[in-house]
């Protein structure tokens, strides 16, 4: 038997890491919220195995990637579709359709980047942002992303490389002149 | 150096190192209301559980018994009728006697009427709902290509 306050403990402990995986890959607060819900549940189930090992992070985040592709998978077609239009019916980019940073994105010039990094990466497609993530955050191959999406291996590249320029181009204005920004990219550059 | 390359390390290091996010204060509590609802329905008695709980003789005796009054229901009504209308009156002849003619009415019903219009009135729904998907999937794409 379970001892709820034990697992409440629990579930304080690792929300924010189960949150933040999920919204980064739906970028949806309300359903990023209730994927984190889902995962606790899932969590509580097995929670007698999940205590007694050492992986318990590992465990809650693969859980949460996959009920997240779960979730993204009924949007697939949408969002395959809008992704097909922009680039190749229209070519037109994402990038271009993003607002230039408003006056609110504006005012954070002093404020950390990462912050509006994180809110650049939350504005992106999910066709560019799932990759974007499963790549540079969760660490997959461009092989195991394409087999997790369900897409081909160069779409998963052109989507990752647009992600990657729609970032820069987001960020850029906003961090002009912003020494922690060119510092970054020359010790990137060195 | 590669800009694309210089551009992909600087990411990759940058999202990697990006904060956690805090995660809405209503979380903990719809999660705990939902264990906490578990627990308590754990402690219930098995037959206040659900039936996917039930223990397996449990589930398999209901299961024995649902298709034996269904088949009574559908099939030994009439035969039941019969018996009933020779038998004594008495209390349960009485119930078994209603029971019996409700099941006779119930064959007569699905003879009669459902069986004959079921696969016509599937094949029906079904082509309303391909007829819909294919009009909501049109109207979509003209939509948005509309709008772009």
């Amino acid at each position: 038997m379970i001892d709820p306050n034990e697992f409440e403990v629990f579930v304080k402990n690792y929300q924010d890491m189960v949150f933040t995986t999920a919204i980064r890959l739906v970028s949806n607060p309300a359903d990023a919220e209730d994927i984190s819900q889902q995962v606790f549940l899932k969590a509580y189930d097995h929670f007698d195995q999940i205590s007694m090992s050492g992986s318990t992070g590992g465990w809650l985040k693969t859980v949460t990637r996959n009920l997240c592709l779960n979730h993204l998978s009924r949007y697939r077609a949408r969002w395959r579709f809008f992704s097909e239009l922009d680039s190749e019916e229209h070519g037109t980019e994402f990038v271009d359709s993003l607002p230039a940073p408003d006056t609110m994105d504006q005012s954070l010039v002093e404020a950390d980047y990462r912050e509006l990094l994180n809110r650049a990466l939350l504005k992106l497609p999910t066709a560019q942002r799932a990759p974007l993530v499963l790549f540079h955050v969760d660490n997959l191959a461009y092989e195991e992303i394409a087999a997790q999406l369900g897409v081909s291996l160069s779409k998963v590249k052109t989507d990752i490389h647009r992600g990657r320029a729609a970032l820069k181009k987001y960020l850029t204005p906003s961090l002009r002149g912003d020494e922690r920004w060119e510092e970054k990219h020359n010790e990137s550059r060195a | 150096m590669n800009p694309e390359h210089d551009l992909n390390e600087l990411f990759d290091r940058e999202l990697r190192e990006l904060p956690l996010m805090k995660a809405p204060r209503s979380l903990a509590p719809r999660v705990m209301a939902v264990v906490r609802a578990k627990a308590a329905a754990a402690e219930a008695p098995w037959w206040l559980q659900p039936w996917s709980q039930w223990p397996m003789y449990a589930r398999a005796a209901l299961f024995v018994a649902a298709l034996l009054i269904a088949s009574l229901f559908f099939s030994g009504s009439v035969v039941l009728e019969d018996q009933v209308r020779n038998a004594p009156q008495t209390w349960f002849s009485n119930l078994l006697g209603s029971f019996a003619a409700y099941g006779s009415t119930a064959t007569l019903l699905w003879q009669k009427i459902v069986q004959p219009l079921f696969l016509t009135r599937l094949g029906v729904c079904i082509a309303m709902y391909l007829v819909c998907i294919g009009l909501v999937t049109a109207m979509y794409r003209v939509g948005r290509e509309r709008i772009q």
